[in-house]
């Protein structure tokens, strides 16, 4: 389980996650909602170890281990994985390079591995493209791309940043079904997002946070019987 | 002009290429990955020629002083890069200024320990004199200076194309936060990096030590060849490396055969043309 507790984070002056605690469930979609600019991001480079932000205090704690101090790679190496926000995949490698780069075998974690084989069948389009390269895949490719870089790591939590910004609405939902057959392999998955129908459709519990503190925290239901709290935070009624 | 004249000199130029490619292909690696302007690069080379001037005697042998040249500097770069470099690197400024003094404080040691007057690494008796042909004679050492300059260039383009180091090097030019987030050290790719940099410009030195000669101010005059050479070829383009050195290698040798008087300005005058144009250069992507 993934535990962020009393998080402070700040670029320079400006104090963006001010106290921002939420938990990560072993197995379970934690999905966090918030507007543009709300430090939704932030959270996920505090977590993943990124400077900046500066964690000036607060904890963050994996499997019972602290990890603030530690630098990205260690942090990767105890089973977090990052999709990006904006995919961020290596241009200039072919689409088998980025999948092969930072492959790591089975983590010990009692799962199946994940492998070329696996990762093409849950994205076909990405063998069909193999030999491509990542600059030239249009923005849906890249960010299946995304995801299955970090899947080869073999992490046992992922943190994705809005996975479905700039997606048309017919990709989102071939995203949210292949996200579906992850979240059934038993991952845990904190995802990002401003699509609250994607969010919805995938969360075992939803947080929303505004300007670096948690607003809301509950099931999706929870926050479909509230109206009010989706207009006043999220600006969709 | 004869036909021959400019047979000769572009001969010249092009071997002049190969040696300035031996430095700046390291020079262009460290800041492709690192994105560290490394000016200590003209120090090492100097540097690493003293100690392959040096070996050569005990070791008696001038390949295996070429090898000691780059293996000291290769180990200087690894000093540098852990004990120095990682405390300010992502600073540009201060990057700048530690490798700029250090390049001085070398120079100095230098000039302490092997004095003022020009030296000679000797060249080996069996690349001593030329080879005839169409009537012409090209110099056996310079031929061999173009044979390592191609070959330098083909294992760098094998580690970069073909090994895992390099899909990780290539990565790290495209996004160097994602690699280290996917779990890689790339810290200690950074030192490998340094110190390959470094031992290419310890390699340079010694073959360069034979090919022109060690002098106090001679680090100052190859780094400064090596820049141009990195500017016009793209700053972190290995290609770019190739025709820079090469470019900068004819202009260097046809401006001094053409305007001596002028010799700083055939190479300069078509860097600010380049710089002017095209500023990332002609290969690169910055
Ligand atoms: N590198 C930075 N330096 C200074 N301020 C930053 C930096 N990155 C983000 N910020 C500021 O921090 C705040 C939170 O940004 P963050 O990127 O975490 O928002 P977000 O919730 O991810 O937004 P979005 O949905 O648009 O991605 C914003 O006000 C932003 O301007
Ligand atoms: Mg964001």
């Amino acid at each position: 389980m993934l535990e962020v507790i009393e998080l402070h984070s700040h670029y320079g002056t400006a104090h963006i996650l001010q106290g921002l605690s939420l938990a990560v469930p072993l197995g379970k979609v934690v999905s966090v909602l918030g507007r543009n600019g709300m430090g939704k991001t932030t959270l996920v480079r505090s977590i993943m170890g990124l400077t900046p932000p500066e964690v000036r205090s607060g904890d963050v704690r994996y499997q019972g281990e602290a990890l603030r101090g530690l630098s990205p790679y260690e942090i990767a190496r105890r089973g977090l994985g990052l999709v990006p926000q904006g995919r961020r995949v290596f241009r200039s490698l072919s689409v088998l390079e980025n999948l092969t780069l930072a492959a790591r075998g089975p983590q010990g974690n009692g799962k199946p591995a994940w492998t070329l084989s696996r990762v093409f069948a849950l994205f076909p389009r990405l063998e069909e493209r193999k030999h491509q390269r990542a600059g030239t895949l249009s923005g849906g490719e890249q960010q299946m791309l995304a995801i299955a870089r970090t899947l080869m790591t073999n992490p046992s939590l992922l943190l994705m940043d809005e996975p479905s910004e700039g997606l048309a609405p017919l990709l989102v939902s071939q995203l949210r079904d292949q996200i579906l057959a992850l979240k059934e392999t038993g991952i845990a998955i904190l995802l990002v997002e401003q699509n609250l129908g994607l969010a919805m459709a995938l969360a075992d519990e939803v947080y929303v946070i505004e300007k670096g503190m948690v607003v809301f925290n509950g099931t999706p239901q929870d926050l479909e019987a509230n109206p009010e709290l989706r207009q006043r935070h999220l600006g969709v009624g | 002009m004869p036909l021959t004249f400019y047979l000769v000199q572009a001969f010249n130029g092009i071997t002049f290429g190969a040696l300035l490619f031996l430095l700046a292909s390291g020079f262009t690696l460290i800041f492709g990955l690192m994105r560290v302007v490394s000016l200590t690069h003209g120090a090492f080379y100097l540097l690493g020629g003293y100690i392959g001037l040096t070996a050569l005697r005990p070791l008696g042998n001038f390949g295996l002083a070429v090898v000691a040249g780059a293996l000291a500097i290769g180990l200087v770069g690894v000093l540098i890069e852990r004990f120095l470099l990682r405390r300010v690197w992502g600073q540009p400024l201060a990057e700048a200024l530690l490798t700029f003094g250090l390049a001085f404080i070398l120079a100095d040691a230098v000039l302490m320990i092997w004095g003022g007057d020009p030296r000679n690494v000797p060249i080996p008796r069996f690349l001593r004199g030329s080879v005839v042909a169409f009537g012409l004679f090209f110099p056996k050492f310079r031929l061999f200076t173009l044979l390592l300059g191609v070959g330098v260039a083909l294992f760098l383009w094998w580690l970069l194309a073909c090994t895992r180091v390099g899909r990780i090097i290539r990565a790290g030019v495209d996004d160097l936060e994602m690699v280290a987030a996917l779990g890689i050290n790339i810290r200690a790719v950074f030192t490998g990096v340094f110190c390959l940099g470094s031992m290419l410009a310890g390699l340079a030195g010694v073959v360069g030590g034979a090919f022109l000669s060690l002098y106090p101010g001679a680090d100052a005059e190859i780094l400064l060849l090596g820049l141009v050479v990195v500017i016009l070829g793209g700053l972190g383009s290995l290609e770019g490396a190739v025709v820079g050195s090469l470019v900068v290698g004819l202009l260097d040798t046809f401006g001094k055969a053409f305007f001596p008087e002028l010799s700083y300005f055939t190479i300069f005058g078509p860097m600010a043309l380049v710089l002017a144009l095209r500023p990332r250069g002609l290969f690169g992507r910055v």
